[in-house]
């Protein structure tokens, strides 16, 4: 394995490291080195590592990240929060944790309604300008 | 260096390094204990394709003995195809990453 490591500062000040994987073009964001005690797929290509009691992010994992932050036809891509897939005693704990720092750093929240549908898919953007940089 | 082995559900062999096996103990500390939970979720778990890349899977698999509220592996493979000398293909199928992770029933 031949990692790539980058420490880089945030907004507010903290320090994250940044462990990309040209290999398997795994990108993984680390908050804080330590065991996990909860964890959710946010998408199919999005892991967030969390601290159930405390509610603080440890880390995100992109799958293919390079294929993630490429543009689509019609401009950045949404991904479709698998919040059907989480256990409903997480489902605000992890919402909530996207709509703060660190997370809402890297991904920002949307939604989709389909036109005849009261149904409302929520979606995520990945909106980090460096990951194109550290993965290029 | 060593390498564990073994098949999913459709035949495709896969492995797993000591060096990957060190990083996701070191990773993902959670998994620590796992070892045997990573190698089943690939034999029984289902396989789903990464969106937009078509050589990486996930494999998703309940699994009990993880301490709560995990109730679930997840492990990311890729598979690639490797050159011999005689100029063949051989398929070369390996794990990434895993983790433990919260499903729905």
């Amino acid at each position: 394995m031949n990692l790539q490591r980058q420490e880089l500062t945030l907004s507010t000040g903290s320090q994250v490291l940044y462990e990309y994987d040209p290999e398997t073009d795994l990108l993984e964001i680390i908050f804080h080195q330590s065991k996990a005690t909860a964890a959710v797929e946010l998408t199919e290509s999005i892991v967030l590592r969390f601290n159930w009691e405390t509610s603080q992010p440890l880390s995100l994992s992109f799958l293919s990240i390079s294929h993630l932050i490429e543009p689509g036809e019609y401009g950045e891509v949404h991904f479709q929060l698998l919040t059907d897939e989480w256990p409903i005693e997480a489902k605000s704990k992890v919402l909530a944790m996207l709509r703060q720092p660190p997370l809402n750093e890297f991904l920002s929240l949307s939604s989709y309604t389909p036109a005849n549908s009261h149904q409302v898919i929520p979606l995520t953007t990945i909106k980090d300008p460096r990951l194109s940089l550290l993965v290029a | 260096m060593h390498k564990w082995y073994t098949r999913d559900r459709d035949g495709h062999e896969i492995y797993l390094t000591e060096e990957r096996w060190q990083h996701i103990v070191e990773g993902h500390p959670e998994l620590q204990e796992h070892l045997e939970d990573i190698l089943k979720a690939v034999q029984r778990g289902r396989r789903k394709q990464q969106p937009r890349d078509p050589h990486a899977y996930v494999y998703r698999w309940p699994c009990d003995s993880l301490p709560s509220p995990f109730n679930g592996i997840l492990v990311s493979v890729v598979f690639r195809f490797e050159e011999q000398p005689d100029g063949g293909m051989i398929p070369n199928n390996f794990i990434v990453t895993a983790w433990g992770i919260m499903m729905r029933p």
